[in-house]
C-alpha cells in the first residue's frame, strides 16, 4: 500500500509536464457519455439502427430469410453448419448457434433505437427542422417494432427493453413478457412511426416511411387474427397511389428499390451481404448453405415466371435458389415489405371475413403478375379462397422470411399447412423456437419455451 | 514528451547515488588455462567479485584488469562450460599476477544465470525457479528453427506445443499449466531486456479463416542466442510485475568478447522434409460401396430403384467414372526442402567489442502453399570508455516471408479439402483443366495452385544502454528499448476456384504497425560486506508506450493472371484502426546472503496501466525466496558423495494483462455501423472501472542436489499457483443490446512438481574417449478452475468446455456406449418412461448399427443435458530426455520428447467417420462399419441420413493423444584440430540430422502434437483438419575461422 503511494507519488511527479499517459484519448470510439449530445450525432446513431438490420448473425443477411423457409422444408439444408443442420431437420435444439444471433441482432437494433430515443428530447430545439426531429423519432418507434414483431414470431413472449441500457445488468435480468403485451407495445410503437414519420419521398429508400409502418401495421394485425384492421391497413397502402406491381416479377430482385417496394434494405458493396454467396453452389463461387427442396421446386404451376427464380441448375443439375443474384458483390437489396404482401394481406383478411371473390381478385393480380391466368372460377369458398393464398405465399414470397410463419397461421384453415408441420414434427411446442441457451443462462430470469 | 520521460528515468536512476571519489587503484594480470589440458581458455569473464572491472580473456588466455580498487579482494573467473573458480588477492600498488585453471563443468550446474535488469547470478546462488537453456549448444549441434523449438522438451515445467506444421506459424508455449482463460497464456518474452511484440499481427487472418495465427517471435533468430532463462516461480518473475503470470522468458544475444582474433563462424543446413504419416482413408471404389451402402440402408434404394452413385448410364443417380481413385492427400502433400546459413563474426579489444551475424533461414511447407523465410541481421556493440562507463547497443533486423494457405476449420484450406474431397473426383477433367465440377468440396489442387496469400514482416529491435559505475559495486544503468514490428499481408483469390470465383477475384492488401518504446533507469549493487554477508539489488523504474495500427484495403473483379489489390477493377472496402496502451513501471529487488549459505531475495514491481480501470490504477507484485545451502556448512562440506545440497522457498505474486483491451474498462460508441453508405455510430462496450489484471499467487518449494563432483545434479520443484481475477467476458443478456462484459471473475488453480536430472555417467579418461552425458526432465501439473461467474460454463469450440471445479478446456460430450445390435436393445418410447434403465430414447429413427449414447442423467431421453466430461487436453506428465555420446571426434546427440496422459478430440472424425452421410471421404474405420454380417462394437453402420446423430461430438472420436517422439537425433564429426587448420579454418563439423525421425502414438490423425486453433486458451488438444508436422531430414557442416 505505501509502496501504492509511492508510485502515485512519482507518478505525479513525472506527469507534471507530460500528457496524461495512463489516460490515452481513443482514436476510433467516443466515450459513451457524450456520443449523442447533438442532432448530427443522433442523425448518424439513427443509420446505426438500420445497419443492425443488415446483420448476418441475425439480421436480414441471411438467417431471417432463410429459417422460416428452411425449417419448414422449402428450403433443404445443404451445407455445413450444424445449426443451419437443425433448423432444417426441424431438430432445434436450445443450445443452437443461430439462435443467439438472431434475438441478440434484433435487440441490439433495439438498444440503438432506444439510445436515440432517449436522447432526442433533449436536443428538440437544437434541430433546425423540426419534421427532422420527428422523422428521426419514427424511424426509432418502427425499429423498434421491426425487431419485436421478428423477436415475438420465433420466440413467442420476449423481454419488452425500452431504455438504453447503460450500465451492467444485474444478475436477474428482464423477465419475458407476454407474447400479448409485446404485440400491444408493436401497435403502440407503429401508431407513433405513423404519426411521425413522413410519406414515401424519392430519396427515402431503404428508410421507414409512414407507408412502411401502415404495411408493418397490416401485418401485425394479420398475424394476431385482427383481420378487419388488417385489411384496412392492407388496404390504405395499395390505395395510397405510392406503389406499382413490378411488371415483371424477376425485376422486383434484379432492379432493386422498385415501384414495388415498400422498405428493402440496400446493401452496399462495403456492406457484409451473403445471401447469393449463401445460394449459389461452389461452381458458382458460392457455398449453398441451403437449396431449394424438391418438394418447393415440383409445386410451382407450369408457366409460373416464379419459378425460375425460386430454382435454377447448374451444368451438373445441382438445384440453386435464384433469387439474391449478385454473388460479384454479394450487394443484393432485401425486400421487408412490398405491395405484393399487401395484395395477399388484403386477400387473406378478406377470405377470413368471408369475402372470397374479393380475396381471389387480389391473388389473381398477384397470379397475373406472374405469368399465371386467374384462378379457375371453381375457387369460390372461403376455404378454396385461402388454400390458393397460401399457394400463392408460398410461391411469391419464398426466400423472404414468411413460410413458416403462413403455416401456422394457415394451420386451422387449410388442411395441407397442418399436414406439413404435422409431417415434418413442427408441432405444439415446436411452433416455438427455443429461447437461445446462452441468453437463458445470463439471465435467470427468463423461462425457457416448453418442450426444449 | 518521451525524452522528458527518459530524461526523469535517467534521474530517478541517478539522483539515489552521489558520485563517489576515486580510491586507489592497482592492476592483475593473469592466464586461464583448461583444467587437465591446460590449453588456454578464451572468452573467460574476469571480475572482482562487488563490483569493478571487468576483462574477458583473449585467445591465449590471458587477462588484465586495470583500475582494482586498492586491499583484498576476491576475483572471479567463470565461462559457460565451465565451473567458475574464484581466488583472494591483495591489491596494491604493484601489478600483480593471478591464474585460474578451470574445470569443465558440463551439466552447468553452477552456470551464470541472467535474472532480469541487467543483472546476473550464479545458478547456486539465489532462491527462484530459474531454468537455463544455453542455445549454442542447441543451435550448433542440433538446429531449430525457432525459439519455442528450442526450448520444447528441455526445460522442467514447460510444454511446448508446435500447433501444426505451418512453417512460421505461432507455437503454444505453457509455463507450468495455464493460468488463464481469456488473457493468454504464453509467457512474456524479453530480450536483452526490450520485452517483446507478441502475437499475431495478421492483416488476413479472418479473410482466409486459417486458425494457425503467425506471430512476432517466429522472427527470432535461434542462432544469435547466447542463453535463454525461464523464469518459472513468483520471486524470480516478480519482477517483471503484471506481466509475469505465465512465466518469463529471458534471451540474452551473443556479445563480443576482447581478443586479438575476430572469432568467425559458418555454419549451414539443408534437407527436405516430408510427412511421416498418411493417416487411413478409403478408395473410390471402397467409397461408392459405403455410400450406396448407407443410401440403401435408409430405404432410398427401394423408394427410388436407384443407387445414390452409379457409372453414367443409370438415370437419376449420381454418375462417377469407374477409372478415377484420387487420393487427394497424395495429391495435395509434397517433398519440401528446408535449409539455413548463417555466419557471424565477433571479437574486440578491451575496449570496444563487436557481433554481427546474419541468417538466412528457409522452410517451405508439406503443402506448397505454405513456406517461411526469415533473414536475420544483427550487429552488437560495446564500448567500454572508462573505468566506470560502457556503453553499449544491439540491433536485429529481421525480414520474414509467410506463404500462407487456408487451413483448419474451412472449406477452402487445401489440406482440409484433400482430406474431405471425394475420392471419385478426379483432380484434372479430360483438357488438362482442373476439374471443378467436383461433387463437394473444391478441388484442394486447384486451391493450393491458384490461390495466393502472403504476409511479409519486417521487424526492428534494438536496445541501447550505459552502464556508469558510480563507486564500488554501484552501477546505475540507463536502457532504451524499441521494438517496430510492421507487416505486409496479401491475399488474393483466383477469378478460377472459389470463393474467388462468384466476385470474378477477390483480393486484399493490408498493414499492420506495432510500437514499443521502452525507457527505464536502473541503480544496481552488489557488496561483501565483509566474508560474511553479501548484498546485491537493484531498483528502477521504466515506462513503456505501446502504440499499434491496422489497415486492410480490399477488391473484387481480377483479369486474369494479376493478383495485386491495384488490378482488382472494384474496391469493395477498407478498414483501419489505430489503438495505444501505456504502462509506468517502478521495482526492485534486494538479495542478502549469509555466508553462501543463507539467501533471501525480495522483489517489488509496481505497474500502472493504461489498460486498468480508474479504480484499480496500479498494481503490486512483491514477492520474497530463501535458500538454504546445506554444502556450505562445515559438517557436510567435505563428503565426497554430496557435492551440493540446497532447499529453496519462494511465494510471491505476479500478474496478467494481456486480456485486456486498450480501452476495456470505458463505456464506448464505435462508429462504422454504417447504413446506405451513410456513417453510423452505435454502442460498443459498457464501461467496468474495476477492471484490473489477473493475479497469481504463487508457492514454491524446490531442492537441489549435486553429487559425485557435480556429475549427476537433481533439480526438484514443487509449485502451487492461485489465479484468482481472471479475466471473463462474461456473457449479459443479449436483450440489453451487449453481448460480453469483461470482468474480474474468474479463479484457476495450478499445482505441480518438476524434476530434472542432468548426469554424466561416463566421462573421458583422456581427449578423444567416451563420454555420455544425459539430460532428462519430466514434469506434472494439475490445473483446476475453482470459480467461474454464477458456475456459467464457458464452452470453447467443438467439445472444449470450462466448469468450476474441472480442468481447463476439459472434454464435454455425449459418451458413446457402444452400437445397437439389435432392435430389441432400443428405446423407442418418445417419453422415455418405458425405457429400460441405462437405455434412453435416441430418435424414431435409431435402428441397428447406430451409435448407443448413454444416458446420463437418468431420466429415459438421450438430450443435451446427457453430456459430460469425456476427456482431458492436459497430459498427465510431459518431459525430455537428451542423450550426448561422444567418442574420437564423433558425437550423437538423441532428443526424445514425450507426453502422456493427454487426450485428443479428432474432429475430423465428426466428417470422416459420417459413414455413407456428408459426402466426404470416410476414413479407413469404414471398412470395419457395423452391418448383420459384421456387428462391430466399435464402428457404426453406414446411413445416408444419420436421423440417430452418431457423429455428434462424444466420446466416440476421444483419443489417447500420448506420444513419445524422437524430436532430433544429430551424428556429428569434428574433424581434428590438426587436419581442419591444414584446411584454413580453426574447426570443422559435419553432421546429419532428423527432425521428428520416429513417433509412437495410438493416436489415428496425422500427427499427436496438434492444436486446430492454436492461439485458443480453452480450446486445446483438438483436431481439426490441421496440418501435421513434417519429418525432416538435413545435413549440416559448422565452420569456425
Amino acid at each position: 500500500m505505501k509502496l501504492r503511494i509511492l508510485g502515485v507519488v512519482a507518478l505525479a511527479a513525472l506527469a507534471g509536464a507530460c500528457d496524461e499517459p495512463l489516460d490515452p484519448t481513443p482514436q476510433q470510439a467516443i466515450p459513451s457519455a457524450e456520443a449523442l449530445d447533438t442532432p448530427d450525432e443522433v442523425r448518424v446513431a439513427a443509420n446505426a439502427m438500420y445497419d443492425a438490420l443488415q446483420d448476418c448473425d441475425g439480421g436480414y443477411c441471411r438467417n431471417l430469410l432463410i429459417f422460416p423457409d428452411l425449417y419448414v422444408g422449402d428450403l433443404a439444408f445443404t451445407g455445413t453448419y450444424s445449426s443451419d443442420r437443425e433448423v432444417g431437420q426441424a431438430t432445434l435444439t436450445a443450445a443452437n448457434t443461430a439462435l443467439p444471433g438472431i434475438w441478440g441482432t434484433a435487440y441490439s437494433g433495439i438498444n440503438r433505437a432506444n439510445n436515440v430515443l432517449a436522447s432526442l428530447p433533449g436536443l428538440q430545439d437544437e434541430f433546425d427542422d423540426e419534421s427532422e426531429y420527428d422523422q428521426l423519432k419514427g424511424e426509432a418507434h418502427f425499429i423498434r417494432a421491426l425487431n419485436y414483431l421478428n423477436l415475438v414470431n420465433f420466440f413467442g413472449g420476449v423481454p419488452l427493453v425500452t431504455q438504453p441500457i447503460s450500465q451492467v445488468p444485474s444478475d436477474v435480468g428482464q423477465a419475458r413478457n407476454s407474447a400479448a403485451e409485446v404485440y400491444a407495445f408493436i401497435e403502440s410503437e407503429l401508431a407513433a412511426a405513423r404519426a411521425g414519420l413522413p410519406e414515401l419521398g424519392s430519396d427515402a429508400a431503404g428508410r421507414a416511411s409512414h407507408e412502411a409502418a401502415t404495411a408493418l401495421l397490416a401485418r401485425v394485425h394479420l398475424y394476431q387474427r385482427e383481420w378487419q384492421q388488417a385489411y384496412n391497413l392492407a388496404d390504405e397502402v395499395i390505395e395510397s397511389g405510392h406503389f406499382a406491381l413490378e411488371p415483371q416479377y424477376e425485376n422486383v430482385f434484379e432492379k432493386e428499390q422498385t415501384d414495388e417496394a415498400i422498405l428493402e434494405i440496400p446493401y452496399t458493396v462495403t456492406d457484409p451481404g451473403s445471401l447469393a454467396f449463401w445460394f449459389f453452389p461452389g461452381s458458382l463461387g458460392g457455398r449453398r448453405g441451403a437449396a431449394p427442396s424438391s418438394a418447393f421446386r415440383n409445386s410451382f404451376e407450369a408457366g409460373d415466371q416464379r419459378r425460375k427464380v425460386a430454382v435454377q441448375f447448374t451444368s451438373g443439375g445441382t438445384a440453386y435458389g435464384y433469387k439474391y443474384t449478385d454473388i460479384a458483390s454479394t450487394a443484393d437489396d432485401v425486400p421487408v415489405l412490398r405491395l405484393a404482401e399487401m395484395y395477399l394481406i388484403r386477400s387473406e383478411a378478406a377470405a377470413r371475413l368471408g369475402r372470397p371473390a374479393e380475396a381471389v381478385a387480389d391473388l389473381n393480380v398477384i397470379r397475373n403478375r406472374a405469368g399465371l391466368a386467374d384462378l379457375p372460377a371453381a375457387v369460390d369458398t372461403q376455404a378454396e379462397a385461402l388454400a390458393a393464398n397460401l399457394d400463392e405465399r408460398r410461391h411469391e414470397l419464398f426466400y423472404e422470411g414468411h413460410r413458416f410463419f403462413d403455416l401456422k397461421r394457415f394451420a386451422d384453415a387449410v388442411p395441407a399447412a397442418q399436414a406439413v408441420l404435422t409431417a415434418r414434427g413442427i408441432t405444439g411446442n415446436r411452433l416455438l423456437f427455443p429461447l437461445p441457451q446462452r441468453e437463458i443462462d445470463a439471465n435467470p430470469a427468463l423461462t425457457q419455451n416448453p418442450g426444449y | 514528451m518521451t525524452r522528458l520521460r527518459v530524461l526523469l528515468a535517467v534521474a530517478l536512476a541517478l539522483a539515489l547515488a552521489p558520485v563517489a571519489a576515486t580510491a586507489q587503484a592497482g592492476t592483475v594480470r593473469g592466464r586461464v588455462v583448461e583444467q587437465g589440458s591446460n590449453s588456454p581458455l578464451q572468452g573467460v569473464s574476469v571480475s572482482v567479485v562487488g563490483g569493478g572491472p571487468t576483462a574477458v580473456t583473449n585467445q591465449e588466455g590471458r587477462f588484465a584488469l586495470s583500475n582494482v580498487p586498492a586491499g583484498t579482494r576476491t576475483l572471479r573467473a567463470a565461462r559457460i562450460g565451465y565451473g567458475a573458480q574464484t581466488r583472494s588477492v591483495t591489491v596494491g600498488a604493484e601489478p600483480i599476477e593471478v591464474n585460474f585453471a578451470l574445470g569443465t563443468d558440463v551439466l552447468g550446474l553452477d552456470e551464470i544465470v541472467v535474472i532480469g535488469y541487467g543483472q546476473v547470478e550464479r545458478r547456486r546462488a539465489g532462491g527462484g525457479a530459474i531454468s537455463s537453456i544455453r542455445p549454442t549448444e542447441v543451435t550448433e549441434s542440433a538446429p531449430t528453427p525457432t525459439v519455442e523449438n528450442v526450448l520444447q522438451g528441455r526445460v522442467a515445467g514447460v510444454q511446448v506445443v508446435q500447433n501444426s506444421g505451418v512453417p512460421g506459424s505461432a507455437i503454444s508455449v505453457r509455463v507450468r499449466g495455464a493460468s488463464s482463460i481469456s488473457a493468454g497464456n504464453e509467457p512474456l518474452y524479453v530480450i536483452d531486456g526490450v520485452p517483446l511484440i507478441q502475437g499475431n499481427f495478421s492483416t488476413i487472418q479472418g479473410a482466409i479463416g486459417q486458425t494457425q495465427g503467425i506471430d512476432a517471435l517466429s522472427d527470432l533468430n535461434p542462432n544469435e542466442i547466447e542463453s535463454i532463462e525461464v523464469l518459472k516461480d513468483a520471486s524470480a518473475a516478480a519482477i517483471y510485475g503484471s506481466r509475469a503470470s505465465n512465466g518469463v522468458v529471458l534471451i540474452s544475444t551473443k556479445r563480443g568478447r576482447a581478443g586479438e582474433r575476430p572469432d568467425i563462424r559458418v555454419q549451414t543446413y539443408m534437407g527436405s522434409q516430408e510427412a511421416w504419416r498418411h493417416a487411413d482413408f478409403l478408395n473410390a471404389e471402397e467409397y461408392i460401396e459405403v455410400y450406396n451402402e448407407g443410401w440403401a440402408n435408409d430405404g432410398y434404394l427401394d423408394a427410388f430403384e436407384i443407387p445414390l452413385f452409379a457409372p453414367e448410364g443409370q438415370d437419376g443417380a449420381l454418375t462417377y467414372d469407374p477409372d478415377v481413385s484420387t487420393d487427394w492427400i497424395d495429391e495435395i502433400l509434397t517433398t519440401a526442402p528446408m535449409s539455413n546459413v548463417f555466419a557471424s563474426i565477433a571479437g574486440g579489444t578491451e575496449r570496444a567489442r563487436y557481433y554481427v551475424s546474419g541468417t538466412r533461414f528457409l522452410q517451405d511447407g508439406i503443402v506448397s502453399g505454405y513456406g517461411f523465410e526469415r533473414m536475420n541481421g544483427r550487429l552488437n556493440l560495446d564500448y567500454t570508455a572508462s573505468s566506470r562507463l560502457t556503453l553499449g547497443t544491439g540491433v536485429a533486423l529481421t525480414r520474414g516471408v509467410i506463404e500462407r494457405s487456408r487451413g483448419d476449420n474451412t472449406i477452402y484450406g487445401p489440406f482440409a479439402n484433400a482430406i474431405a474431397s471425394a475420392p471419385i473426383d478426379p483432380v484434372r477433367d479430360e483438357d488438362g483443366d482442373y476439374n471443378l465440377n467436383t461433387l463437394a468440396y473444391v478441388n484442394p489442387v486447384a486451391l493450393n495452385e491458384l490461390n495466393r496469400a502472403e504476409e511479409r514482416t519486417f521487424h526492428v529491435l534494438g536496445n541501447i544502454f550505459a552502464d556508469y559505475r558510480l563507486f564500488e559495486g554501484v552501477t546505475a544503468r540507463l536502457n532504451m528499448g524499441l521494438d517496430q514490428y510492421s507487416l505486409r499481408g496479401f491475399l488474393y483469390d483466383s477469378p478460377t476456384v472459389p470463393p474467388g470465383s462468384g466476385s470474378n477475384g477477390y483480393g486484399q492488401v493490408g498493414n499492420s504497425f506495432a510500437t514499443k518504446v521502452l525507457a527505464e533507469g536502473t541503480l544496481s549493487w552488489q557488496r561483501d560486506l565483509g566474508d560474511i554477508h553479501n548484498l546485491s539489488g537493484v531498483v528502477g523504474s521504466g515506462y513503456e508506450d505501446n502504440d499499434s495500427e491496422f489497415n486492410s484495403v480490399f477488391g473484387t473483379q481480377f483479369p486474369s493472371g494479376l493478383k495485386q489489390l491495384a488490378s482488382a477493377a472494384t474496391v469493395t472496402g477498407g478498414n483501419s484502426s489505430l489503438s495505444e496502451y501505456n504502462l509506468l513501471s517502478f521495482f526492485g529487488r534486494v538479495q542478502h546472503s549469509f555466508r553462501d549459505r543463507l539467501t533471501t531475495t525480495f522483489n517489488v514491481r509496481a505497474d500502472g496501466s493504461s489498460r486498468f480501470g480508474e479504480n484499480n490504477r496500479w498494481g503490486v507484485f512483491p514477492s520474497a525466496a530463501v535458500q538454504y545451502r546445506l554444502t556450505e556448512e562445515p559438517f557436510i562440506r567435505d563428503n565426497r558423495f554430496i557435492s551440493d545440497l540446497a532447499f529453496r522457498a519462494s511465494y510471491g505474486r505476479t500478474g496478467n494483462q494481456e486480456g485486456l483491451g486498450d480501452f476495456a474498462p470505458s463505456a464506448l460508441f464505435t462508429a462504422g455501423q454504417n447504413y446506405n453508405d451513410r456513417p453510423g455510430i452505435a454502442p460498443l462496450q459498457l464501461a467496468n472501472p474495476d477492471l484490473s489484471w489477473e493475479k497469481t499467487d504463487q508457492l514454491n518449494i524446490g531442492a537441489d542436489l549435486g553429487f559425485f563432483d557435480d556429475r549427476l545434479g537433481l533439480t526438484f520443484d514443487w509449485y502451487q499457483k492461485y489465479t484468482s481475477d481472471l479475466l471473463l467476458n462474461r456473457p449479459i443478456p443479449l436483450s440489453t443490446g451487449f453481448g460480453l462484459i469483461t470482468e474480474n471473475i474468474g479463479e484457476m488453480r495450478n499445482t505441480g512438481v518438476e524434476l530434472a536430472v542432468r548426469a554424466q555417467p561416463i566421462r573421458a579418461a583422456s581427449r578423444g574417449g567416451l563420454e555420455w552425458s544425459t539430460e532428462f526432465n519430466i514434469s506434472h501439473n494439475e490445473n483446476v478452475v475453482t470459480k467461474l461467474y454464477n458456475e456459467q460454463p464457458i464452452s470453447g469450440s467443438f467439445v472444449a468446455r470450462v466448469e468450476e471445479d474441472e480442468e481447463l478446456g476439459f472434454f464435454r460430450g455425449y459418451v458413446m456406449d457402444g452400437i445397437f445390435q439389435s432392435e430389441d436393445e432400443i428405446c423407442y418410447d418418445t417419453t422415455g418412461a418405458d425405457c429400460e434403465e441405462g437405455f434412453g430414447y435416441q430418435s424414431d429413427f435409431t435402428v441397428p448399427g447406430d451409435v448407443r449414447f448413454r444416458d446420463l442423467n437418468g431420466d429415459g431421453l438421450i438430450t443435451s443435458e446427457d453430456q459430460g466430461k469425456i476427456g482431458s487436453p492436459w497430459p498427465d506428465y510431459t518431459g525430455g530426455w537428451t542423450n550426448n555420446l561422444s567418442l574420437a571426434g564423433f558425437d550423437l546427440t538423441v532428443f526424445t520428447q514425450f507426453s502422456q496422459g493427454n487426450d485428443i478430440y479428432n474432429g475430423n472424425r465428426e466428417y470422416t467417420d459420417a459413414f455413407g452421410t456428408f459426402i466426404d471421404n470416410n476414413s479407413g474405420r469404414a471398412r470395419n462399419r457395423w452391418t448383420p454380417e459384421n456387428p462391430s462394437t466399435t464402428e457404426a453402420r453406414a446411413t445416408y441420413d444419420d436421423s440417430n446423430n452418431n457423429v455428434r461430438s462424444s466420446s466416440r472420436f476421444v483419443e489417447d493423444g500420448s506420444y513419445v517422439r524422437i524430436k532430433n537425433a544429430v551424428l556429428g564429426y569434428n574433424l581434428p584440430a590438426r587436419f581442419s587448420t591444414r584446411a584454413g579454418v580453426s574447426s570443422m563439423r559435419l553432421y546429419v540430422q532428423a527432425q521428428n525421425l520416429k513417433t509412437w502414438t495410438d493416436y489415428s490423425g496425422f500427427d499427436p502434437e496438434v492444436n486446430f486453433n492454436g492461439a485458443a486458451s480453452i480450446t486445446r488438444g483438438i483436431d481439426f483438419y490441421t496440418l501435421p508436422q513434417a519429418r525432416t531430414y538435413t545435413i549440416g557442416l559448422n565452420l569456425g575461422f
